[in-house]
């Protein structure tokens, strides 16, 4: 008796959910943190994106991630939110006991408990807590912070972008072999992995993450906000060398990068790391710029990171496309590159020059300085051989180039030539002008 | 054939017999216990005990002495052993819950609760106590949820207790009891027995015990009924559990059959300060005449609102009773007055208060309620 009423409130909070009934008022909802989120589940019955389909595949997805990873804290979250919108209480409330008891400060876990336990009480279609009812407004903001949390894990958490691909990650080099793509407007972040030579590399894991306080861009120091763009980590700092509020570590990052320096961006201190001791998880937008993972799904990352290597592309939002418009854009810069080789190595200097933007600039030089130079260069050679490998390829969030289209390219430049052989990393900007890919900035 | 009937029947006899010295042995020990005498009660019960060891209505009242006398480990044995007895009573589960859930053992209290619904889904105070554990568990986890209030003492959750089984099963008397102290032999011929496959009974609403047993040693013989222990029993009706809500008007006797109208209003008044406490804002309003005003200026309404926005407002709220003292009064009405401790989040205070019970609609209700005096806290 007690479970079929609970059943049948959390059976139509389900057909709420897939917008089969509306939502009809507040008066339903009074009380029941849960009933707010029917927005998640509606989204992505809605969206284009591509859930796993069934009910039962996203309990499959869910099991296979606590396979792989037992400590997948999340995984077992969104199986008891799962449980409780299918009415089988009994199951949600063993799942998320499971849950507390080894995740005792994630504070999102316990709303959901109290959801659940909530549900049980016979004839709790209007059940209220006291204790929910009168919140300080602080406290309101709390639990809508946590709400935010659950949203963002649901849909982080269950979209799945199935054959799609990023935009922003074009190809990945051998030695640098896996790269973190955070979606801020998702608060995921995704790491991903080379899969060979002319293969489009694969999610390997996601993780939610919190972002800046404020949304936007980043432009200056204590906005708030976390930059967007191509960066890459630079060194690793362990917990012992940092105050508790990082938690198990830090992965610095090189913000303020070439572009954003050449915009007159400020601040620094851009930082992925971990979540103070004493608190599972942070809100969405809790940061003051960093990318906060819950410490155990930084343990987790932190082994797909090389300090001086990883590329962390930031960007408001993945761009997930098909196979073949991925293809397209990657083919088309990898085209461009091979043009500036050819003509570089053909000694024809205009030829070679006719690759650089107006806006070049390089340390040291602008455009007209980098052309004086080379074609004092030139003058000495009688042949130069330029061979790139371990390429990687960014398309650049479009926000944080000013709508540009842009690309940032990682590669190993070996060069040999009559009197000179050199071998080194280089970092190349390009942006798009006319049609053609032009190269803005090239360091190394 | 005619040899079993009369061994039945000696015992049957035995029963009866039994049954009214146990009945007055039982009202003696309730009584002790209403006076928070709870070293006599004990004695009294266990010299019950002697003669009839698997009485479930005196190894309630036992479970009941040990719980209010604090042994909670005893008590808590003692309600298991008579879940183990007789899984069928609803009444221990409901007790043994409210010792866990005061210790604030709330998992322990909701486990033993669900037990006893999946033998007595029809009971209703047990549904109204695992909503109280479920409710309260759910509050616990949203503060954890929002980190309000790491204080432990809040775990603990006053359950409403029973004070008597309602429904026994008559033939756990006669058949669980070893030494019967009369064992006279009867001579006419009895009525037939009622096989158990065929007939179930309810026991009178009334609690066995505390209705002294009037019933000639010989005839006619009580309804032997060979209910299985496990057999469902049938639900206990309304009124019942509604009567043991507001103080087991006209229910509870003493000795001398007189109705122990202080223990009655004492009990009535610690269930107003339990609903009060949990914030139960129906149950609470239920102790309350059904047109009580507090003042000529307030309409009954009125004070519904005003109180259910004031009981629901804190986090949490303690109410605790001490120093009953109850006097007669006029139209048959009582006069009580008691220390009333009140704790929320936040705040306490300690007052003098002076309630007026009148006899309405088979309850004993309030009808005026005031602070006499503030206390130093």
């Amino acid at each position: 008796m007690k479970k079929c009423f609970a059943k049948s409130w959390v059976y139509s909070l389900g057909l709420v959910a897939m917008g089969v009934i509306p939502l009809g008022g507040s008066a339903q909802g009074d009380g029941f943190p849960l009933l707010a989120m029917h927005t998640p589940l509606q989204a992505l019955e809605n969206s284009s994106q591509q859930t796993s389909g069934s009910l039962q595949g996203l309990f499959d997805e869910l099991n296979l991630r606590l396979s792989e990873h037992p400590a997948d804290y999340e995984a077992s979250l969104l199986k008891s939110i799962l449980l409780f919108r299918e009415g089988q209480l009994d199951k949600a409330l063993t799942e998320i006991n499971a849950l507390v008891a080894r995740a005792p400060d994630f504070n999102l876990a316990y709303l959901v408990r109290g959801d659940i336990l909530m549900a049980q009480v016979h004839g709790a279609k209007a059940a209220e807590s006291s204790l929910l009812e009168h919140l300080t407004p602080e406290q309101q903001n709390q639990l809508k912070s946590l709400l935010d949390e659950a949203r963002m894990r649901l849909v982080g958490g269950l979209v799945k972008h199935g054959n799609k691909l990023p935009r922003q990650l074009l190809a990945l080099g051998e030695s640098v072999n896996r790269a973190i793509l955070v979606d801020k407007s998702q608060h995921r972040l995704y790491v991903l992995q080379r899969s060979g030579n002319d293969v489009p590399p694969k999610v390997v894991m996601d993780f939610y993450v919190s972002t800046g306080k404020q949304d936007g861009n980043k432009e200056e120091r204590g906005d708030l906000r976390t930059p967007e763009g191509v960066y890459f980590v630079t060194s690793w700092i362990p917990k012992e060398k940092l105050p508790e509020k990082y938690g198990v570590g830090a992965f610095p990052m090189n913000y303020p990068n070439e572009l954003d320096q050449r915009m007159g961006k400020t601040g620094d201190g851009i930082w992925l790391h971990g979540t103070d001791t004493g608190f599972f998880s942070r809100p969405p937008q809790d940061s003051e710029g960093c990318v906060v993972l819950t410490n155990a799904d930084f343990n987790v990352l932190k082994q797909y990171i090389t300090p001086g290597l990883t590329p962390v592309v930031i960007a408001e939002q993945v761009e997930w496309v098909d196979e073949s418009d991925w293809l397209s854009e990657r083919k088309e810069l990898f085209a461009a590159l091979e043009s500036w080789r050819e003509d570089w190595e053909s000694l024809d200097v205009d030829r070679y020059l006719s690759h650089y933007a107006e806006g070049f600039w390089s340390a040291g030089f602008d455009r007209n300085s980098w052309a004086s130079r080379k074609r004092l260069v030139a003058q000495g050679k009688t042949f130069q051989k330029i061979k790139l490998s371990d390429i990687s390829l960014f398309l650049y969030p479009r926000r944080a180039s000013n709508g540009q289209a842009m690309a940032v390219v990682r590669l190993n430049q070996l060069y040999t030539s009559n009197n000179y052989t050199s071998e080194l990393n280089k970092r190349i900007y390009l942006n798009r002008e006319n049609g053609h890919w032009q190269i803005l900035y090239e360091g190394s | 054939m005619k040899k079993n009937q009369i061994a039945v029947l000696c015992l049957l006899g035995g029963v009866i017999v039994t049954a009214s010295v146990y009945a007055s042995s039982l009202g003696h020990a309730r009584d002790l216990l209403g006076r928070g005498e709870t070293a006599a009660a004990l004695d009294e019960v266990e010299a019950v005990l002697k003669n009839n060891e698997a009485d479930p209505q005196t190894l309630f009242l036992r479970a009941r002495i040990l719980a209010t006398s604090g042994d909670s480990s005893k008590a808590i044995a003692a309600y298991e052993r008579l879940i183990k007895q007789y899984p069928t009573l609803p009444e221990p589960y409901n007790n043994l819950a409210a010792i866990y859930a005061v210790q604030g053992k709330l998992e322990r209290a909701r486990e033993v609760l669900e037990r006893g619904l999946s033998s007595h889904a029809g009971f209703s105070e047990l549904h109204r106590n695992l909503n109280q554990v479920y409710l309260h568990l759910a509050d616990q986890s949203y503060s954890k949820a929002l980190r309000l209030n790491e204080d432990k003492s809040s775990d603990a959750l006053e359950l409403e207790q029973q004070t008597a089984l309602t429904q026994v099963p008559l033939s756990g008397i006669a058949l669980a009891s070893t030494k019967p102290v009369v064992t006279k032999p009867l001579t006419k011929t009895p009525q037939p027995i009622v096989s158990a496959s065929t007939a179930a009974t309810t026991v009178p609403a009334v609690p066995v015990p505390v209705a002294p047993v009037v019933a000639p040693p010989v005839t006619p013989p009580l309804p032997v009924v060979n209910v299985p222990v496990a057999a469902p029993a049938k639900i206990a009706a309304p009124q019942t559990v509604v009567s043991q809500a507001k103080g087991e008007v006209g229910g509870s006797k003493n000795i001398s059959g007189e109705v122990d109208i202080k223990g009655v209003l004492q009990s009535t008044l610690l269930g107003w300060a339990a609903a009060w406490s949990r914030r139960d804002i129906a149950t609470y309003v239920g102790y309350y005449a059904d047109n009580y005003q507090p003042d000529a200026a307030t309409s009954h309404e009125a004070w519904v609102d005003q109180r259910r926005e004031r009981i629901r407002r804190p986090a949490w709220i303690k109410v605790k009773l001490e120093e009953f003292d109850v006097q007669p009064g006029r139209d048959g009405q009582y006069v009580v007055q008691v220390i009333q401790n009140y704790a929320a989040k936040g705040y306490h205070d300690r007052n003098q208060k002076q309630f007026i019970f009148a006899h309405q609609a088979d309850a004993w209700r309030i009808i005026d309620e005031q602070t006499v005096k503030v206390l130093a806290p």
